[in-house]
């Protein structure tokens, strides 16, 4: 195997391990191709700790040898930290060395998905579970005004759309080839949700490449045209400022002016870009991670981080969106410059405020494979480092993160109204950043093909829709909410996630402890009312029988004890 | 009585973006009142809380008058003269400081019911705290000299000290300290004979010193036979600034539209947060070195420490004190016996002057006062409320496993409190809230199982009317079908093979048991739905709910329908056990309770409103005027009503243990009126 290069010491005896929150402990260190496993090797209870070489964003080495210190610190992607203390300094360089080279390998075919197989028996593929033919059946029941297009089917029109989309009924694939000639990496404008309430639509697709000189698109025009009824406007909400939309016609991209496309109106409603969210990830977890801060420093470290103002601004955006949808009933198409972050952020929010399905976790997987998987957010590229690593490339950005944190902000908001707990969403975030499921792998349907992943790896829903697995994932406070959720965006409302941000810094067993008290009230609750149910079924039977044998009596007071 | 009335008024509140309610306003001697021209919302507010009137300029709209209140709400009335203006805000100006205690809305108040006034009064009395601290012991002792307050009257009338230090030390102390404060036993921890004293600064300017403090000192240092050290603890740059922060406090939650960074910085430059911190870092400290602090576990802990608070002096000191106990509450979920709204509650009535408990600076005003005769307690009203207060999560075990909490004070957990500072923008805080709902949920636990146990009862009572054995009797109270029923209804099961029959895997069972009770109850199928698989999909459950509010009804329905089928039977061995009884017991109990949620009034179409509920907690009693927007369930319907609509307890036949129970109006008076209601209905009135 390739990975043997990069190990120089598979086992180092007589480490000490330490863990927030946890007792320190001895024990022995193995690296293996995939996994640092460290093993107390007790006989009693043999506690393992097996962590993905992929969830190491950065290795740190702190070596005294006057003290005889040789410590390594492990920061993960999904920010919690270790830190393994070494008898010598040899020891160290190469175990680190090791784990430096082995969280860096690029080459997808050598990541772990490809290597796990699972040890249980799959209920159901979750590769098969969310096809966009699949999402179209639910849906070809309301509307008669959209076509399922296989204009894309091998990947030629759009290499980052999934092989079928949705787009309206009246425009033929030719139409749609040309206007997606007009738009940036060719995301013409497709269906992204449906409103049933008010029969309004969201599109989302990419910037136009208008230019300089004010190009147009005939086909582009009359696509976006079909969607609207004689007489209703609809409206372009532009997720950059104004004029950052006009500084965008200087590199070939642009916005749709409004001469050619007099039936929309559009709004700009400003959201950071890529960069800007990194920046602020990076300065977040910085404050986060510094023990012992002093009040003033952490809250000026947490604004300058401007974290929770792209927060803020992600919510309002896709408020606005939902608003207009829902008091309105106007449809909306959503771009920004590429279409894949900020855009995909907006819609799949606008969907989650809207749609009660969405707030369940089948609802919600199907959501994250409509809206981020198949709409062809670039996982790879986006989520292969995270806050610490020192280096970096320019494709990095916590765009998925913000989406989860922006979920968490509604969930904690409405607790009753979601299916799925916060661990649940904290497993997610996890997973895209480090996993042993090829789910999040590769940046668009496109690559996952040719590299055969729905046959070589399993996904995460394969692993997550066994009763078992979901079981932990359930909100005991659920009650289904079929309206709408209209979250607050004033900043008192905004907080940090805790339980992923500080989970290195606060101990978050407190909370579990609340979860569990809450599960068993809850769970006690629906036990006894079984029962009554049981019991009140088993005394008509009786009943009845009793009548029947005479033993009791039907009196005739019935009217009167029942005033109606 | 109201004493002035002003017409066409509108209200504006802070975050509020639709458009201002027009309305009348009301000044009487105790609050001034907005009532809104649809009569759906009534906003009071209690003269004691107002902190602040400021005129402002006038406008084409008439003359704002806004009200700033200590509760951190904010309203701006606009007056369409300006005379009015004038008039209101110069009689409030004077409503709200009163300058004669005895003025104080205490000592006017009433509740409807003739209570006695002394309830609550004797509930926590300085000698049983103490003795529940294991005080007086050979260590420390009950002096007398503070008996007629002459030691030190801001001190109670029984103060604990070391046994060695005699009375002239005790005297010599006093006389060096501030206002003879004295250091004397506040808390002592059992486990370990640690003790918390509290004192005053001493007076020493520069270099004078007192032999009998420093004696005192020892003594209490000699007191504790485990320990060589003693620490002395200085609090006072922090006390004497947080005035200025809760200032600025203020002003953050009156910024209009803050962005983010605005609200992060103003929260950075308040410092509140930071104080909160230094204190609650305090404290730990003093946990920590003494492994003892015992933060607050029951109602009885808190509410004998703040019997000593005197409230009036230190108004920003108390609410950071519920402040840092609200940051632990986050922290320990569980290991509170209160909930938010009871600290809020607290924090309320420190300043409203409705009770007498915090009016006056010491035992010795209060005394002075004759509080105890003329005025309600606090603790009385909480207690016959403390549905109201406990948080469903409480875990009794916390008070053995983990007596002491130690919260982490890193910078990073000490959050904003949006429900005390911005309880008011009713639009920031969570739409649902998990802890009125798992209450209720507990309530109804609490309902099923007592019926659970009448039924159980009923079905062994009937089964022994039919001759039935104990063991098929058992089987019954299991959920499985007698054979006996089962015969008559499946014909094709053999009739002769019991034993196999009950060998049967018992999902077979339950379908027979489907099929015997479609048969028996044809609408109540969710009912054996939710039986089986509840657990297991969550999802089913909305279509449930609408099903099962009919449940109670059709039941009812199906069994007339039996009774008529049935025939008449002379032979009645079992006395009072009829079918009307059996039908009457099963209705009185719902199945399910409607969820709190989109419910925005109750059939008396007072509005409920999410958060305004938790401030408008204690009820406002002026005249016939009592109003209160907690939510509430009916035990026997399981509907939504407001207090004012569930003032009735009643027994309820379904129940076991015949304990009254809250019902709404409707259901109370078809509980009295049922003819065959075998014991008598106990009244008892829930909201006082």
């Amino acid at each position: 195997m390739e990975f043997a290069e990069f190990i120089n010491t598979p086992k180092v005896d007589n480490v000490m391990l330490f863990q927030p929150f946890k007792n320190p402990q001895q024990g022995t260190l193995c690296i293996t191709g995939h996994h640092l496993i460290f093993s107390t090797r007790r006989l009693d209870n043999t506690e393992e700790l097996w962590l993905l070489h992929s969830n190491v964003d950065m290795v740190e080495k702190k070596s005294s040898p006057a003290s005889l210190k040789f410590v390594m610190i492990l920061k993960c992607k999904n920010y919690t930290m270790l830190q393994i203390d070494f008898q010598n300094a040899e020891d160290l360089n190469s175990v680190a060395m090791s784990i430096e080279n082995l969280s860096n390998i690029d080459d997808v075919t050598l990541k772990y998905p490809f290597f796990y197989r699972a040890m249980f028996e799959p209920l159901e593929d979750g590769w098969q579970a969310f096809l966009p033919e699949n999402e179209y059946t639910r849906f070809k029941e309301c509307s008669e005004d959209w076509r399922l297009s296989y204009v894309n089917k091998d990947y030629s029109v759009c290499p980052s759309y999934p092989h079928a989309v949705i787009v309206p009924k009246s425009i033929d694939d030719d139409t749609v080839a040309k206007a997606a000639a007009f738009r940036q990496y060719g995301r013409f404008p497709v269906l992204s949700y449906y409103h049933r309430q008010t029969k309004a639509v969201v599109m989302r697709s990419s910037q136009p490449l208008t230019g300089t000189n004010n190009k147009r698109c005939k086909e582009d025009e009359k696509l976006l045209n079909a969607v609207l009824s004689i007489g209703k406007r609809g409206f372009i909400v532009d997720t950059r400022s104004s004029n950052a939309a006009k500084a965008a016609q200087s590199k070939g991209g642009g916005y749709e002016p409004e001469m050619h496309y007099s039936h929309w109106k559009r709004i700009h409603q400003p959201v950071e870009r890529r960069q800007a969210f990194n920046d602020s990830l990076i300065r977040l977890m910085e404050a986060c991670c510094d023990y012992g801060i002093s009040m003033d420093k952490w809250l000026s470290k947490l604004e300058s981080s401007n974290w929770l103002t792209h927060i803020k601004d992600i919510l309002t955006c896709a408020c606005t969106v939902a608003q207009v949808i829902d008091s309105e009933g106007a449809n909306i198409l959503v771009h920004g410059s590429e279409g894949y972050d900020t855009t995909l952020q907006i819609t799949s929010l606008v969907q989650l405020v809207l749609d009660h399905d969405c707030r369940t976790i089948n609802g919600f997987e199907a959501l994250i494979e409509r809206e981020w998987l198949q709409a062809g957010h670039p996982f790879n590229d986006r989520c292969s480092k995270s806050a610490y690593a020192v280096s970096k490339s320019r494709n990095e950005a916590p765009v998925f993160l913000l989406f989860l944190d922006c979920v968490w902000q509604i969930w904690q908001q409405f607790p009753c109204s979601f299916e799925f707990n916060e661990e649940f969403l904290i497993l997610i975030f996890e997973h895209a950043y480090s996993s042993q499921f090829g789910t999040f792998l590769c940046n668009s349907e496109k690559e996952r093909k040719e590299y055969g992943l729905s046959k070589k790896t399993v996904s995460l829903w394969t692993y997550l829709a066994r009763p078992e697995i979901l079981e932990k994932y359930l909100n005991p406070m659920y009650d289904p909410n079929p309206r709408v959720i209209w979250p607050s965006v004033a900043p008192q409302s905004l907080t940090i996630w805790n339980a992923v941000y500080l989970r290195a810094m606060l101990k978050q067993a407190k909370q579990k402890e609340a979860w569990e008290e809450i599960k068993k009230i809850q769970d006690h609750d629906k036990e006894l009312r079984s029962k009554v149910a049981r019991l009140r079924r088993q005394l008509a039977l009786l009943e009845r029988e009793a009548v029947g044998a005479g033993v009791m009596m039907p009196a005739g007071l019935e009217d009167e004890i029942i005033p109606e | 009585f109201l004493t002035f009335q002003v017409d066409n008024v509108k209200l504006i509140e802070r975050y509020v973006t639709r458009k201002p309610s027009v309305g009348t306003l009301y000044l009487t001697t105790t609050h001034l009142i907005f009532v809104d021209s649809a009569g759906k919302r009534e906003t009071w507010i209690l003269h004691m809380h107002i902190s602040g009137i400021e005129r402002q300029p006038l406008n084409a709209s008439g003359s704002p008058l806004q009200i700033r209140c200590k509760d951190f709400r904010c309203i701006t009335f606009v007056l369409p003269r300006d005379r009015d203006c004038q008039d209101i805000y110069t009689s409030l100006q004077e409503l709200s400081k009163p300058s004669n205690i005895e003025s104080l809305y205490a000592f006017q108040y009433s509740q409807q019911d003739s209570d006695d006034k002394s309830y609550g009064w004797n509930m926590y009395d300085t000698q049983t705290e103490y003795l529940r601290m294991g005080v007086p012991n050979e260590l420390w002792t009950l002096t007398n000299l503070n008996q007629n307050y002459e030691l030190c009257d801001t001190y109670p009338s029984h103060i604990f000290v070391p046994t060695s230090a005699n009375t002239p030390v005790l005297v010599g102390s006093s006389k060096f300290r501030s206002r003879g404060r004295l250091p004397a036993l506040s808390y002592l921890h059992r486990n370990n004979q640690a003790a918390i004293c509290r004192c005053s600064q001493p007076l020493a300017g520069f270099s004078a010193r007192c032999v009998e403090d420093e004696q005192m000192l020892h003594s209490i240092l000699k007191s504790n036979p485990k320990s060589k050290f003693m620490y002395v603890v200085d609090t006072r740059p922090k006390i004497l600034l947080c005035h200025v922060y809760l200032i600025r406090e203020y002003s953050i939650c009156e910024m209009r539209n803050p962005n983010m960074s605005a609200f992060l910085q103003g929260l950075e430059n308040s410092g509140w947060l930071k104080h909160i911190k230094a204190v609650l870092d305090t404290s730990v400290f003093i946990a920590e070195r003494r492994s003892g602090y015992q933060f607050g576990h029951k109602f009885t802990d808190r509410l004998g420490i703040l019997e000593t608070v005197d409230a009036k002096e230190a108004s920003p000191v108390y609410t950071q004190f519920l402040d840092a106990t609200w940051q632990v509450m986050q922290q320990y979920p569980c290991a509170f016996q209160f909930n938010e709204r009871f600290l809020l509650t607290l924090h309320d009535h420190a300043y409203s002057c409705q009770f007498g408990t915090f009016i006056g600076n010491c035992e010795k005003d209060r005394v002075d006062l004759r509080l105890a005769e003329r005025t309600y307690s606090l603790w009385g009203y909480i207690t016959k409320n403390m549905a109201d207060y406990i948080n469903p999560l409480y875990k009794k075990e916390y008070e053995v496993k983990t007596p002491v909490l130690i919260p982490n004070t890193g910078s990073q957990c000490i959050k904003f409190w949006k429900g005390m500072y911005n309880r008011y923008e009713t639009g920031l805080h969570p739409r649902e809230h998990i802890s009125d709902t798992l209450s209720a949920a507990k309530d109804h636990s609490t309902s099923l199982e007592d019926h659970v146990r009448l039924l159980e009862k009923r079905v062994t009572q009937i089964c022994k009317a039919l001759g039935k054995s104990e063991d098929s009797i058992q089987k019954a109270l299991d959920g499985f079908p007698s054979m006996e029923s089962l015969n008559g209804i499946l014909n094709d099961l053999p009739q002769t093979d019991t034993q196999s029959l009950l060998r049967m895997k018992s999902d077979e069972i339950h379908e027979n048991e489907q099929m015997a009770s479609k048969d028996v109850l044809n609408d109540v199928k969710s009912d054996t739905e939710s039986g089986f698989d509840e657990n297991g999909s969550q999802m089913s459950k909305s279509g449930l709910n609408e099903i099962n509010s009919q449940m109670s009804k059709s039941g009812m329905e199906d069994g007339s329908v039996n009774m008529e089928t049935s025939m008449m039977s002379s032979s009645m061995s079992n006395d009072n056990l009829s079918l009307d009884i059996l039908l009457m017991e099963i209705r009185s109990v719902a199945l399910d309770w409607r969820s709190f949620r989109n419910i925005p009034n109750c059939i008396c179409a007072s509005p409920f409103d999410s958060f305004i509920k938790k401030a408008s907690i204690f009820i406002y009693y002026c005249y016939i005027h009592i109003f209160c927007y907690l939510q509430h369930h009916c035990w026997k319907c399981g509907q939504v009503f407001c207090t004012r609509c569930i003032a009735k307890s009643i027994p309820l036949p379904g129940h076991y243990s015949h304990r009254p129970v809250p019902v709404c109006r409707s259901c109370y008076k078809e509980i009295r009126h049922s003819p065959s209601m075998e014991f008598p209905p106990i009244t008892n009135s829930v909201t006082s």
